[in-house]
Protein backbone atom coordinates (compact mmCIF):
# COMPACT_ATOMS: atom_id res chain seq x y z
CA UNK A 1 0.00 0.00 0.00
CA UNK A 2 1.50 3.33 -1.11
CA UNK A 3 1.33 5.83 1.96
CA UNK A 4 -0.67 8.94 1.26
CA UNK A 5 2.03 12.33 0.99
CA UNK A 6 2.01 14.61 3.72
CA UNK A 7 0.24 18.37 2.66
CA UNK A 8 2.10 21.41 4.35
CA UNK A 9 -0.15 24.45 3.48
CA UNK A 10 1.89 27.40 3.83
CA UNK A 11 -0.65 30.27 4.26
CA UNK A 12 -1.08 33.80 5.44
CA UNK A 13 -4.01 36.45 4.31
CA UNK A 14 -0.97 39.10 4.27
CA UNK A 15 1.11 39.68 1.32
CA UNK A 16 4.77 39.70 1.49
CA UNK A 17 4.56 37.64 5.25
CA UNK A 18 7.16 35.05 3.49
CA UNK A 19 4.63 32.62 2.34
CA UNK A 20 6.78 31.52 -0.62
CA UNK A 21 10.16 31.55 0.78
CA UNK A 22 9.18 29.27 3.25
CA UNK A 23 7.54 27.16 1.04
CA UNK A 24 10.44 26.77 -1.72
CA UNK A 25 12.85 26.04 1.19
CA UNK A 26 10.67 23.83 3.35
CA UNK A 27 10.28 21.81 -0.01
CA UNK A 28 14.02 22.22 -0.88
CA UNK A 29 14.35 20.83 2.53
CA UNK A 30 11.97 18.21 2.34
CA UNK A 31 12.75 16.97 -1.28
CA UNK A 32 15.85 15.46 0.43
CA UNK A 33 14.26 13.30 2.10
CA UNK A 34 11.38 12.26 -0.10
CA UNK A 35 9.87 13.63 -3.75
CA UNK A 36 8.57 16.81 -3.24
CA UNK A 37 5.62 18.90 -5.17
CA UNK A 38 5.07 22.62 -4.68
CA UNK A 39 1.79 23.30 -5.63
CA UNK A 40 1.29 27.10 -6.95
CA UNK A 41 -2.09 28.29 -5.47
CA UNK A 42 -1.39 31.97 -5.73
CA UNK A 43 -2.18 33.68 -9.06
CA UNK A 44 0.59 35.81 -9.14
CA UNK A 45 2.92 32.55 -9.96
CA UNK A 46 5.55 33.32 -7.56
CA UNK A 47 6.27 29.89 -6.99
CA UNK A 48 6.79 28.96 -10.14
CA UNK A 49 8.84 32.09 -11.53
CA UNK A 50 10.96 31.51 -8.61
CA UNK A 51 11.65 27.57 -9.63
CA UNK A 52 12.21 29.32 -13.73
CA UNK A 53 14.78 31.61 -12.40
CA UNK A 54 17.55 29.81 -12.31
CA UNK A 55 20.04 28.22 -14.50
CA UNK A 56 20.81 24.94 -12.11
CA UNK A 57 18.12 23.25 -11.44
CA UNK A 58 15.13 23.82 -8.37
CA UNK A 59 15.11 20.29 -6.08
CA UNK A 60 11.66 19.82 -6.09
CA UNK A 61 8.60 20.17 -9.06
CA UNK A 62 6.66 23.28 -9.10
CA UNK A 63 3.05 22.71 -10.41
CA UNK A 64 0.21 25.51 -10.53
CA UNK A 65 -3.43 24.13 -9.60
CA UNK A 66 -6.19 26.37 -10.79
CA UNK A 67 -9.82 26.08 -10.25
CA UNK A 68 -11.76 23.74 -7.94
CA UNK A 69 -10.39 21.15 -6.63
CA UNK A 70 -10.46 19.14 -3.44
CA UNK A 71 -8.03 17.27 -0.52
CA UNK A 72 -9.09 13.80 -1.94
CA UNK A 73 -8.41 14.94 -5.94
CA UNK A 74 -5.03 16.71 -4.99
CA UNK A 75 -3.38 14.03 -2.83
CA UNK A 76 -5.25 12.19 -6.35
CA UNK A 77 -3.19 14.15 -8.50
CA UNK A 78 0.12 13.83 -6.90
CA UNK A 79 0.10 10.74 -5.17
CA UNK A 80 3.01 10.18 -6.95
CA UNK A 81 4.93 12.13 -4.21
CA UNK A 82 6.08 11.97 -0.57
CA UNK A 83 5.22 15.65 0.11
CA UNK A 84 2.73 18.02 -1.24
CA UNK A 85 3.41 21.80 -0.07
CA UNK A 86 0.98 24.19 -0.61
CA UNK A 87 2.28 27.82 -1.68
CA UNK A 88 -1.15 29.33 -0.76
CA UNK A 89 -2.61 32.76 -2.43
CA UNK A 90 -2.60 35.85 -0.17
CA UNK A 91 -6.46 35.53 0.68
CA UNK A 92 -8.51 33.59 2.78
CA UNK A 93 -11.84 33.80 0.94
CA UNK A 94 -10.40 32.30 -1.90
CA UNK A 95 -11.05 28.70 -2.73
CA UNK A 96 -7.85 27.61 -2.68
CA UNK A 97 -6.73 28.99 1.20
CA UNK A 98 -9.41 27.16 1.77
CA UNK A 99 -9.37 23.87 0.55
CA UNK A 100 -5.81 24.12 1.51
CA UNK A 101 -6.49 24.13 5.05
CA UNK A 102 -9.39 21.31 3.84
CA UNK A 103 -6.43 19.49 2.91
CA UNK A 104 -3.11 20.02 4.78
CA UNK A 105 -1.54 17.33 7.58
CA UNK A 106 0.29 20.70 8.76
CA UNK A 107 -0.53 24.62 8.09
CA UNK A 108 2.54 27.09 8.50
CA UNK A 109 1.60 30.65 8.79
CA UNK A 110 4.91 32.95 8.72
CA UNK A 111 4.19 36.32 10.75
CA UNK A 112 7.02 39.25 10.29
CA UNK A 113 7.53 41.32 12.95
CA UNK A 114 5.49 43.98 12.74
CA UNK A 115 2.12 45.03 14.18
CA UNK A 116 0.47 45.85 10.90
CA UNK A 117 1.14 41.81 9.80
CA UNK A 118 -0.34 40.73 13.37
CA UNK A 119 -2.82 42.57 12.98
CA UNK A 120 -3.52 41.38 9.51
CA UNK A 121 -3.08 37.73 10.36
CA UNK A 122 -5.42 37.82 13.26
CA UNK A 123 -8.25 36.05 11.06
CA UNK A 124 -6.35 32.85 10.09
CA UNK A 125 -6.85 30.93 14.08
CA UNK A 126 -11.10 30.96 13.37
CA UNK A 127 -10.10 30.10 9.87
CA UNK A 128 -8.21 26.76 11.33
CA UNK A 129 -10.62 26.17 13.38
CA UNK A 130 -13.25 26.09 11.07
CA UNK A 131 -11.18 23.77 9.11
CA UNK A 132 -11.04 21.82 11.54
CA UNK A 133 -14.42 20.85 11.61
CA UNK A 134 -13.88 18.98 8.34
CA UNK A 135 -10.17 18.63 8.63
CA UNK A 136 -9.59 17.57 12.65
CA UNK A 137 -6.33 16.25 12.07
CA UNK A 138 -4.56 19.82 11.19
CA UNK A 139 -2.29 20.85 13.01
CA UNK A 140 -1.68 24.68 12.61
CA UNK A 141 1.81 26.50 13.57
CA UNK A 142 3.00 30.10 13.31
CA UNK A 143 6.29 30.42 12.16
CA UNK A 144 8.15 33.66 12.89
CA UNK A 145 10.24 35.32 9.76
CA UNK A 146 12.47 37.67 9.10
CA UNK A 147 13.20 37.83 12.66
CA UNK A 148 16.23 40.43 13.53
CA UNK A 149 18.81 39.68 16.71
CA UNK A 150 18.66 43.18 18.22
CA UNK A 151 15.12 44.26 17.65
CA UNK A 152 13.14 45.16 20.92
CA UNK A 153 9.98 44.08 18.52
CA UNK A 154 11.34 41.05 17.42
CA UNK A 155 11.61 39.56 20.53
CA UNK A 156 8.49 40.95 21.82
CA UNK A 157 6.89 38.83 19.29
CA UNK A 158 6.82 35.66 20.80
CA UNK A 159 4.27 37.19 23.98
CA UNK A 160 1.97 38.77 21.25
CA UNK A 161 1.76 35.64 18.94
CA UNK A 162 0.65 33.95 22.41
CA UNK A 163 -3.17 35.90 21.78
CA UNK A 164 -3.56 34.08 18.59
CA UNK A 165 -3.72 30.83 20.45
CA UNK A 166 -2.32 28.86 18.24
CA UNK A 167 1.42 27.47 18.87
CA UNK A 168 4.67 29.03 17.62
CA UNK A 169 7.49 26.95 16.27
CA UNK A 170 10.79 27.86 18.55
CA UNK A 171 12.78 27.83 15.22
CA UNK A 172 12.36 30.88 13.33
CA UNK A 173 13.54 32.36 10.26
CA UNK A 174 15.81 35.12 10.44
CA UNK A 175 16.26 38.25 7.96
CA UNK A 176 18.97 37.17 6.02
CA UNK A 177 19.94 38.75 2.72
CA UNK A 178 20.50 34.60 1.18
CA UNK A 179 16.49 33.69 1.14
CA UNK A 180 16.27 36.61 -1.54
CA UNK A 181 19.65 35.62 -3.21
CA UNK A 182 18.13 31.93 -3.21
CA UNK A 183 15.33 33.12 -5.03
CA UNK A 184 17.18 35.34 -7.42
CA UNK A 185 19.21 32.02 -8.73
CA UNK A 186 15.82 29.97 -8.57
CA UNK A 187 17.49 28.08 -5.92
CA UNK A 188 16.62 27.15 -2.54
CA UNK A 189 19.07 28.16 0.90
CA UNK A 190 20.40 24.48 0.68
CA UNK A 191 21.80 24.87 -2.74
CA UNK A 192 23.66 28.34 -1.93
CA UNK A 193 26.82 26.38 -0.54
CA UNK A 194 28.67 28.37 2.68
CA UNK A 195 26.26 31.02 2.57
CA UNK A 196 23.18 29.60 2.96
CA UNK A 197 24.56 26.88 5.73
CA UNK A 198 22.66 28.79 8.83
CA UNK A 199 19.45 29.59 6.60
CA UNK A 200 19.54 25.96 5.91
CA UNK A 201 19.71 25.30 9.10
CA UNK A 202 16.59 27.06 10.38
CA UNK A 203 14.15 25.39 7.65
CA UNK A 204 15.77 21.74 8.83
CA UNK A 205 15.01 22.75 12.43
CA UNK A 206 11.32 23.99 11.31
CA UNK A 207 11.05 20.51 9.33
CA UNK A 208 12.20 18.47 12.79
CA UNK A 209 9.34 20.40 14.47
CA UNK A 210 6.74 19.96 12.31
CA UNK A 211 7.69 16.54 10.85
CA UNK A 212 6.14 13.63 12.46
CA UNK A 213 8.46 11.75 14.48
CA UNK B 1 11.87 46.46 26.10
CA UNK B 2 9.00 45.55 28.32
CA UNK B 3 6.92 48.36 27.25
CA UNK B 4 7.36 47.36 23.38
CA UNK B 5 6.26 44.29 24.50
CA UNK B 6 3.44 45.35 26.06
CA UNK B 7 2.50 47.76 23.85
CA UNK B 8 2.38 45.12 21.18
CA UNK B 9 0.46 42.67 22.84
CA UNK B 10 -2.27 45.10 23.73
CA UNK B 11 -2.03 46.39 20.59
CA UNK B 12 -3.14 42.63 19.33
CA UNK B 13 -5.53 42.33 21.89
CA UNK B 14 -7.91 45.46 21.14
CA UNK B 15 -7.80 44.56 17.31
CA UNK B 16 -8.89 41.05 18.15
CA UNK B 17 -11.51 42.33 20.37
CA UNK B 18 -12.67 45.13 17.99
CA UNK B 19 -12.82 43.38 14.60
CA UNK B 20 -12.74 46.38 12.40
CA UNK B 21 -10.49 43.85 9.85
CA UNK B 22 -13.42 42.08 8.54
CA UNK B 23 -15.85 45.52 8.60
CA UNK B 24 -13.56 46.74 6.47
CA UNK B 25 -13.48 43.99 4.38
CA UNK B 26 -16.80 44.14 3.48
CA UNK B 27 -16.67 48.18 2.93
CA UNK B 28 -14.90 47.94 -0.31
CA UNK B 29 -17.70 45.76 -1.84
CA UNK B 30 -20.42 48.49 -0.70
CA UNK B 31 -17.46 51.14 -1.80
CA UNK B 32 -17.27 49.07 -5.15
CA UNK B 33 -21.00 49.19 -5.48
CA UNK B 34 -20.83 53.14 -4.79
CA UNK B 35 -18.40 53.53 -7.57
CA UNK B 36 -20.53 51.72 -9.86
CA UNK B 37 -23.80 53.69 -9.38
CA UNK B 38 -21.92 56.77 -10.86
CA UNK B 39 -20.66 54.82 -13.52
CA UNK B 40 -24.08 53.87 -14.91
CA UNK B 41 -25.40 57.79 -14.42
CA UNK B 42 -22.02 58.66 -16.64
CA UNK B 43 -23.58 56.58 -19.08
CA UNK B 44 -26.79 58.23 -18.95
CA UNK B 45 -25.74 60.75 -21.45
CA UNK B 46 -25.08 59.14 -23.94
CA UNK B 47 -28.87 58.40 -25.06
CA UNK B 48 -29.34 62.37 -24.57
CA UNK B 49 -26.23 63.09 -27.00
CA UNK B 50 -28.07 60.36 -29.04
CA UNK B 51 -31.43 62.24 -28.77
CA UNK B 52 -29.44 65.28 -29.55
CA UNK B 53 -28.59 64.48 -33.07
CA UNK B 54 -32.10 63.52 -34.12
CA UNK B 55 -33.44 66.91 -34.67
CA UNK B 56 -31.01 67.18 -37.62
CA UNK B 57 -32.10 64.58 -39.52
CA UNK B 58 -36.23 65.56 -38.73
CA UNK B 59 -35.59 69.22 -40.08
CA UNK B 60 -33.86 67.94 -43.17
CA UNK B 61 -36.41 65.92 -43.75
CA UNK B 62 -39.39 68.82 -43.00
CA UNK B 63 -38.95 70.07 -46.48
CA UNK B 64 -34.78 70.71 -47.42
CA UNK B 65 -34.80 74.56 -46.72
CA UNK B 66 -35.41 75.92 -43.40
CA UNK B 67 -38.64 78.22 -43.42
CA UNK B 68 -37.67 81.99 -43.68
CA UNK B 69 -38.15 83.62 -40.49
CA UNK B 70 -39.33 86.91 -42.67
CA UNK B 71 -42.17 85.28 -44.24
CA UNK B 72 -43.30 83.67 -41.33
CA UNK B 73 -43.72 87.04 -39.39
CA UNK B 74 -45.00 88.93 -42.26
CA UNK B 75 -46.94 87.12 -44.37
CA UNK B 76 -48.83 90.05 -46.63
CA UNK B 77 -46.00 91.65 -47.30
CA UNK B 78 -44.00 91.45 -50.70
CA UNK B 79 -40.39 91.07 -50.97
CA UNK B 80 -38.17 91.92 -53.33
CA UNK B 81 -35.98 89.53 -55.86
Amino acid sequence: MVASPMVLAVINQKGGAGKTTLAMNLAAGLARRGPTVVVDLDPQGSALQWAGAGAKPYPATVKALNGRWNAAGLRQTYKAYSHIVLDCPPSLDSHASSQALRSADAALIPVLPSPVDLWASLRLPQEVEAARAENPGLRAYLVLNQIEQRSALSAAMQDALAEFGLPVLKSAMRRRAIYRGAALDGLSVYQMGARGQDAAEEIDAILQEILPS
Amino acid sequence: MSSIKDKLTQSVRTARNNPPATKAGAAPRSAAVATRKPAAKEEAPKPVLAAAENPRPSTADGGGEPPHSAGALFPQRIWPD
